[in-house]
């Protein structure tokens, strides 16, 4: 735990600690699909100050391999991506940012602007309906459809309600 | 209905999940609608691809799918009819310790607190309401501001959600409940400090505990397809590789929502915002960056922990 927020609070200060806090998952222990027989797949990352272009290969397999003794002898291949590479590959990770801004108390409810819906901009017509609104990043589309909702009911008059489970 | 003929009803930019869900939503009210994707294929954070040898496919941004699972509107939607599939791994996290020893996340709440031996009453105490009562919450929780459904069970959420995740650890003793806590508040990416980083990691524990931590077979990208091909058979228009510079190379629409950030709007649309909103997505905070190695792998990583 102390060791997690040490990382956590020096990584937001514009650090990177010798120790990230790495989060890591092997799909393929589940889903063989994801490589050839008997070979597997994992990733990992670790979080760094926005758009750092640091290099914290040896540090994250280093901290695996502290864990895991042998683990860097298994390595077949490696694809590695900084903050700069986040956000090439997806415009929308801005500085290498996953969740389309800071979730604080002041941007968990107000995401993008203060204002009555989250999803209006102050131009007729144009909605915002990414990350960057309630409630926030992740893969649940509650934002699309939030967003959706807001712009049928404003613009064509139309009250969507969710259809009941499929 | 507005008047005066357009090319499209709306317009959607971007086809991240929440870009595909607004397409999605609005095309079932028969509106028609086009979304338009920058890249070679849809998908955002949902893409697969072979990016270490041939053979091996590492999703490249999302991976775990609590929240698909238990998004209300995706739940929905006929998915399943649509080639997706959910895996779901037998133990959702562990957190290993130097010693050989672990913390490990199950999915029953339960089997989970009592792996935490001293604070087996502390961890069931802090989830078990939310955990019963998550059917009923999630609505309001996975939603704008509003007047929730559920005010009781919604302030429950909301008094544990806004404290940040260092002060909450408060009411753990041992080093396993401690660092399962706070292995889950650090996706919030931010200090753990920081107020609202225990409602990430709340809800990620009470889906560990309700529905499961599912992986997509055969990549996140499984689910963007799903999304796109149920889509496209209510009548909605993909086009891909057009990236959107300006309002001008659209087609004209009544709505067009952008699955984009702030800072990107300022840039596509700046022109016909006001002033105060102009000023008010400037001020819009970006958090810390990742940093992510995919590895192609001879065998798994041999963990000294079991999990
Ligand atoms: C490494 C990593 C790991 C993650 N792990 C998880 C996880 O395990 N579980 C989870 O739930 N979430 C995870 N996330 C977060 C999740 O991927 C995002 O929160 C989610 O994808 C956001 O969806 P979105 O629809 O708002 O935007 P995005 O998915 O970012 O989609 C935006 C789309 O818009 C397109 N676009 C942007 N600008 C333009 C333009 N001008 N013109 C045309 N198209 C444009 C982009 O190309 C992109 O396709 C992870 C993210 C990353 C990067």
């Amino acid at each position: 735990m102390e060791e997690i927020v040490e990382a956590e609070k020096s990584t937001a200060a514009g650090a990177h600690p010798q120790q990230p806090f790495v989060i890591l998952a092997q799909p393929g222990l589940f889903d063989p699909s994801r490589a050839p027989s008997g070979k597997h797949t994992a990733w990992a990352y670790c979080h760094v100050p926005n758009g750092s272009t640091v290099d914290m290969t040896t540090r994250i397999e280093n901290q695996v391999e502290r864990f895991a003794p042998g683990f860097k002898e298994r390595i077949l291949g490696r694809h590695v991506m900084n903050t700069v590479d986040m956000e090439k590959y997806n415009p929308n990770y801005i500085g290498g940012d996953i969740n389309g801004g800071i979730i604080d108390i002041r941007q968990l409810f107000t995401r993008p602007a203060l204002r009555w819906s989250p999803y209006k901009t102050s131009a007729k017509g144009i909605y915002l309906c990414s990350s960057s609104t309630p409630p926030g990043g992740g893969v649940h589309g509650m934002c699309g459809y939030h967003a959706a909702k807001r712009a049928m009911k404003d613009v064509f008059g139309i009250n969507a309600r969710l259809p009941s489970p499929k | 209905m507005p008047t005066g003929k357009k090319d499209f009803d709306a317009i959607v930019v971007g086809s991240g999940p929440n870009g595909l869900a607004a397409a999605i939503a609005m095309q079932q009210q028969h509106l028609s609608v086009l979304l338009i994707e920058g890249k070679e294929t849809i998908g955002g954070g949902l893409r697969t691809q072979e990016l270490t040898l041939p053979g091996f496919i590492h999703d490249v941004c999302s991976a775990i799918h609590p929240l698909a699972l238990a998004s209300p509107f995706f739940k929905s939607l006929p998915l399943h009819d649509h080639g997706l599939e959910y895996i779901f791994p037998p133990i959702p996290a562990a957190h290993p310790f130097e010693d050989g020893t672990e913390a490990v996340l199950l999915p029953g709440l339960d089997k989970t607190a009592k792996l935490l031996g001293q604070d087996q009453d502390a961890y069931k105490q802090l989830l078990a309401l939310l955990v019963g009562s998550w059917p009923k919450i999630a609505n309001d929780i996975l939603a704008p501001l509003h007047l929730p459904a559920h005010p009781y069970l919604m302030a429950q959420f909301g008094w544990k959600a806004l404290s940040s995740a260092t002060s909450m650890s408060k009411r753990f003793i041992t080093p396993e409940a401690k660092a399962l806590w706070a292995g889950m508040a650090a996706h919030a990416l931010q200090p753990l400090s920081n107020i609202a980083t225990s409602a990430i990691a709340l809800v990620l524990l009470i889906t560990a505990h309700t529905g499961g931590w599912p992986l997509a077979k055969g990549g996140s990208q499984s689910i963007a397809h799903a999304l796109a091909s149920y889509f496209v058979s209510l009548g909605g228009k993909i086009q891909t590789n057009f990236y959107v510079h300006s309002m001008e190379q659209l087609p004209s629409a009544h709505a067009i929502l952008f699955d984009i950030t702030p800072r990107q709007l300022l840039q596509i649309a700046g022109h016909s915002l006001s002033s105060l909103y102009k000023w008010q997505l400037n001020h819009y905070r970006y958090g810390m960056g990742v940093y992510k190695i995919d590895w192609a792998l001879a065998e798994p990583i041999p963990f000294i922990a079991p999990h």
